[in-house]
C-alpha cells in the first residue's frame, strides 16, 4: 500500500507540466545515474515519512434534548412556541456514516491528525401539538451530524495489536429535519445545532500487515453527555508498524 | 446499536485478522530474476545478488541488490561497506561502488520491506587484466551484528549476464 501511495506520488511528480523544464527526468534508477528516486526510497525505514492515512465507518448516538429547541413562528411572526425536540423525539437518535483521518507520528508513540465524519440517521417520535402549533420529525432521514477537528493521541503497540487512546477537539454541526406547522398553516423546515467536540476516545488497531491496520475506536462527548461514538476504519501507514511493533 | 450484530462483525473481523498471513513479504527466491545460490540470510533479513554488463560504456558490470526483511522490527544495514573483490589473471583487488553522489548510507530496512537497488561497479580496471571473477562479501552489510557469510561470486558468461560461481 506504501508502494501504491508513494508510486501514486511519483507519478503525479513526474506527469506534471510544471516539471517539463526540470532537470529531473528519471531515466534509470541505478545509483548516481538516477535523478529522481532516492537511494532507499522504498524500502528504508529513513525514507518513509510516519503519517496515516484512514477512511471509515462511524456511527453517533445523539441525545435530542440537549439544545434542540424549536422556534415556529407564524406568517404574522406575532406568535411562536419554542418546543424541545426531546418532547417529539422518541429516544436517543442512531446515525451511521463515514469519516477520514489523515495524520502522523511526531514521536515514538504520540501523534497527532485531522478528523472528519459526516453522518446521518432517523429521528422518529410522535406529533406534539402546543397552542396550535404542530411539530413532527420528518420523514426518512432527517438528521445530519458532521465534525471535524484535530486529534491528539498516544499508541501503546502490543504486537499485532496497539491500542490508542486520544483525544478529538473540535467543531460539530447537527441537523435535524421537522415537518413544524403554525396555526396560520406557515411550515418551517427544521434547526441546525452547532456545538463543541471534546471527545476522549478508546481505540484499537489491528494489523493486518506491517502498513495496514483495520482499527475499532470508542469515544464519548464531554461536552454533551450521553452523546457516544464507536467506528471501524481501514488505515494505510506509510511507515512499517508506524515505527514501533 | 445492535450490539449482537456489532459482536459478530467484530469477531468475524479479528478472526479474518488472525489468520491473515500478509504480515511476511515474499522470499526473495520468489523473485524472478534472483538466483537462490546468491541470497543470503541474517535471521529474517535476506539479501540476494546478480551482476550484469547492462548500459555502461566502459564494461563496468551493474550490481543489483535485493533486500527483504521478514521480521517486524526495521534492520540496520549499510550497502556500503559490501566487499567487493575482482580476480584477474595477476591476482585480486578490491572494487568500489560507483557512487558519485554519495547517495548509498546506513539505512534501516524497514519491518517486512522488501526492495532492491542497483548500484554500478566502478574502476573495474580492465587495463590491468579481465575480470575472471568477482566476489561479494556481504558479511559487513549488517552493522548490528557481526555474522561472517559466504561470498558470492560471479564469473563472466555469455551474452550481459555474469553466472554464479559455486
Amino acid at each position: 500500500m506504501r508502494r501504491v501511495a508513494l508510486g501514486s506520488l511519483a507519478l503525479l511528480v513526474v506527469a506534471s507540466p510544471a516539471r517539463a523544464d526540470d532537470s529531473c527526468v528519471e531515466v534509470t534508477n541505478t545509483v548516481g545515474e538516477r535523478t529522481c528516486s532516492r537511494f532507499g526510497q522504498f524500502w528504508s525505514t529513513e525514507r518513509a515519512a510516519p503519517l496515516f492515512t484512514a477512511f471509515g465507518a462511524w456511527s453517533g448516538l445523539t441525545q435530542p434534548g440537549r439544545g434542540f429547541r424549536h422556534t415556529v413562528t407564524d406568517r404574522a411572526g406575532s406568535n411562536e412556541v419554542q418546543i424541545d425536540s426531546a418532547r417529539f423525539i422518541r429516544g436517543p437518535i442512531q446515525s451511521y456514516g463515514l469519516d477520514f483521518r489523515v495524520g502522523g507520528m511526531f514521536a515514538r508513540h504520540g501523534y497527532f491528525g485531522f478528523d472528519m465524519g459526516v453522518a446521518a440517521g432517523h429521528a422518529s417520535g410522535a406529533p406534539v401539538r402546543e397552542s396550535g402549533f404542530q411539530l413532527a420529525p420528518a420523514a426518512g432521514l432527517n438528521f445530519i451530524h458532521m465534525r471535524f477537528g484535530p486529534v491528539l493521541g498516544v499508541r501503546v503497540p502490543l504486537g499485532k495489536v496497539s491500542l490508542r487512546v486520544e483525544a478529538l477537539t473540535g467543531l460539530q454541526v447537527f441537523a435535524l429535519m421537522t415537518d413544524a406547522r403554525a396555526p396560520d398553516g406557515r411550515t418551517s423546515a427544521g434547526v441546525a445545532l452547532f456545538g463543541g467536540v471534546v471527545e476522549p476516545r478508546l481505540a484499537a488497531d489491528f494489523w493486518l500487515s506491517p502498513d495496514t491496520t483495520l482499527s475499532t475506536w470508542a469515544g464519548y462527548n464531554v461536552l454533551r453527555p450521553g452523546d457516544t461514538t464507536f467506528g471501524l476504519s481501514l488505515a494505510a501507514h506509510f511507515r512499517a508498524f508506524d515505527g514501533a511493533f | 446499536m445492535n450490539v449482537r450484530g456489532l459482536a459478530i462483525v467484530l469477531t468475524t473481523l479479528l478472526t479474518a485478522c488472525g489468520m491473515h498471513r500478509a504480515y511476511c513479504p515474499q522470499p526473495l527466491t520468489a523473485e524472478r530474476e534472483v538466483d537462490a545460490r546468491t541470497v543470503r540470510a541474517l535471521g529474517d533479513v535476506e539479501l540476494a545478488f546478480a551482476l550484469r554488463y547492462v548500459g555502461s560504456s566502459d564494461g563496468a558490470p551493474l550490481l543489483t541488490i535485493w533486500l527483504r526483511n521478514a521480521s517486524v522490527t526495521p534492520v540496520a544495514i549499510d550497502l556500503g561497506r559490501l566487499r567487493v573483490r575482482g580476480l584477474t589473471a595477476n591476482g585480486s583487488r578490491a572494487l568500489q561502488l560507483h557512487d558519485p553522489r554519495g547517495e548509498v548510507e546506513p539505512l534501516h530496512l524497514d519491518a517486512g520491506a522488501r526492495g532492491h537497488e542497483k548500484i554500478r561497479l566502478a574502476d573495474v580496471g580492465v587495463k590491468e587484466g579481465a575480470l575472471r571473477q568477482i566476489c561479494l562479501d556481504p558479511s559487513p552489510v549488517f552493522t548490528e551484528y557481526v555474522v561472517a557469510h559466504a561470498p558470492v561470486c560471479f564469473a563472466p558468461g555469455s551474452d550481459a549476464e555474469w553466472t554464479v560461481t559455486p
